[in-house]
């Protein structure tokens, strides 16, 4: 049940925005599920009850406007649900990070920091995102395409197995130009265990331009 | 607009300057067409050299489309689509023709990004 206040300032004197002495933490996530935060309870006691002279002036610009659900930090399923929430916001700013027109072979530096960032805080989470935007056709596929070549150029050793899934996966996206993209994402990878996924790939496909982009990226897997 | 010589000789040296002036090193896809079809739509092209890390590359090959109207613009596009041969270069190969371009110093290093330039030196360090 979403809750919903008005955070308008008062002319009551405001409280100090610090913490009180070994006071316990909430978590406080939005309907949308994006803008997560970690809140003093005080201070969420004081937004649900009104209480708008608990606002400190650098407190009072980064509240929500109403919120979903609020638990204990120490619930661990909240913390799942926090990094996925957060995971998934990191994953669309990735995809948003760069108008149309920047998405130019080569040019999108940015992207590939944003999402070693996105990689390196939430891991397998980020990648499982990912993912699901990939197959689902959420975002723009030129986008999706520059982050998949990414998602194989990254040097972070740990993922590159989940990396080299996720790219796999990828191969069977409904748009072409992000199957383009993941063939390149798998070039990049320069992994031969992505070899036998290529083939299937090129068999199932039906544009013959990027049957003939994926025979490339798996003759030159099996060149190196 | 670039002009490909005949046996492609210069292929690695249009493609060394166009890679030069990205962020990163990447795939380099391209269209080949007929220079003689241009001249059949009516298209004007005129040498020009731009600035770029290959100036001896640019004066001798860039072409500008010079009065291109919209309906010029129409029939290139098309002539692209029914008649253009389209190439794909792999970023490991743009990355090789890149890093041979900066050891025989026919590139002006300080029209590269330094990021792009740190890249190369990371790969080859690698190697």
């Amino acid at each position: 049940m979403a809750h919903e206040f008005n955070s308008t300032s008062s002319s009551a004197a405001a409280l100090p925005d610090e913490t009180l002495p070994a006071e316990e933490q909430v978590v406080v996530v939005p309907p949308t599920g994006f803008g997560v935060q970690r809140l003093s309870s005080s201070l969420v006691t004081a937004l649900y009850l009104g209480v708008h002279s608990a606002f400190g002036p650098t407190t009072r610009p980064n509240l929500p406007a109403s919120f979903a659900w609020i638990e204990r930090v120490e619930n661990a399923t909240t913390a799942l649900i926090v990094a996925d929430v957060a995971s998934k916001q990191a994953v669309l700013e990735i995809l948003n990070c760069q108008s149309p027109e920047e998405l130019q072979d080569g040019m999108t530096a940015g992207l590939g920091v944003k999402l070693a960032a996105c990689l390196r805080n939430f891991g397998d989470a980020c990648l499982a995102n990912l993912a699901t935007v990939t197959l689902q056709g959420e975002a723009d596929p030129d986008a999706l395409s520059h982050v998949l070549r990414w998602v194989g150029r990254l040097p972070d050793r740990e993922s590159i197995q989940g990396r080299l899934l996720l790219l796999i996966r990828a191969l069977e996206a409904p748009s072409a130009i992000v199957r383009d993209g993941a063939g390149l994402g798998l070039v990049e990878l320069g992994s031969r265990a992505a070899i036998p996924a290529l083939t299937v790939a090129i068999a199932r496909e039906t544009n013959a331009s990027l049957r003939a982009d994926l025979e490339q990226a798996a003759a030159h897997l099996l060149s190196t | 607009m670039w002009l490909l010589e005949d046996d492609e000789s210069n292929l690695d040296r249009i493609v060394a300057v166009l890679a030069a002036g990205r962020q990163h090193v990447d795939k380099f896809d391209y269209a080949l067409i007929d220079e003689r079809a241009l001249g059949e739509l009516g298209i004007q092209i005129e040498a020009k050299a731009e600035p770029c890390a290959d100036d001896e590359a640019s004066a001798r090959w860039h072409r500008n489309i010079v009065r291109l109207t919209s309906s010029d613009l129409n029939a290139l596009v098309r002539l692209i689509h029914s008649r253009g041969r389209l190439r794909r270069l792999l970023r490991p190969q743009v990355e090789a023709i890149l890093t041979n371009a900066v050891a025989s110093g026919r590139l002006d290093l300080s029209r590269i990004e330094k990021r792009l330039l740190d890249s190369l030196a990371l790969t080859k360090n690698s190697q």
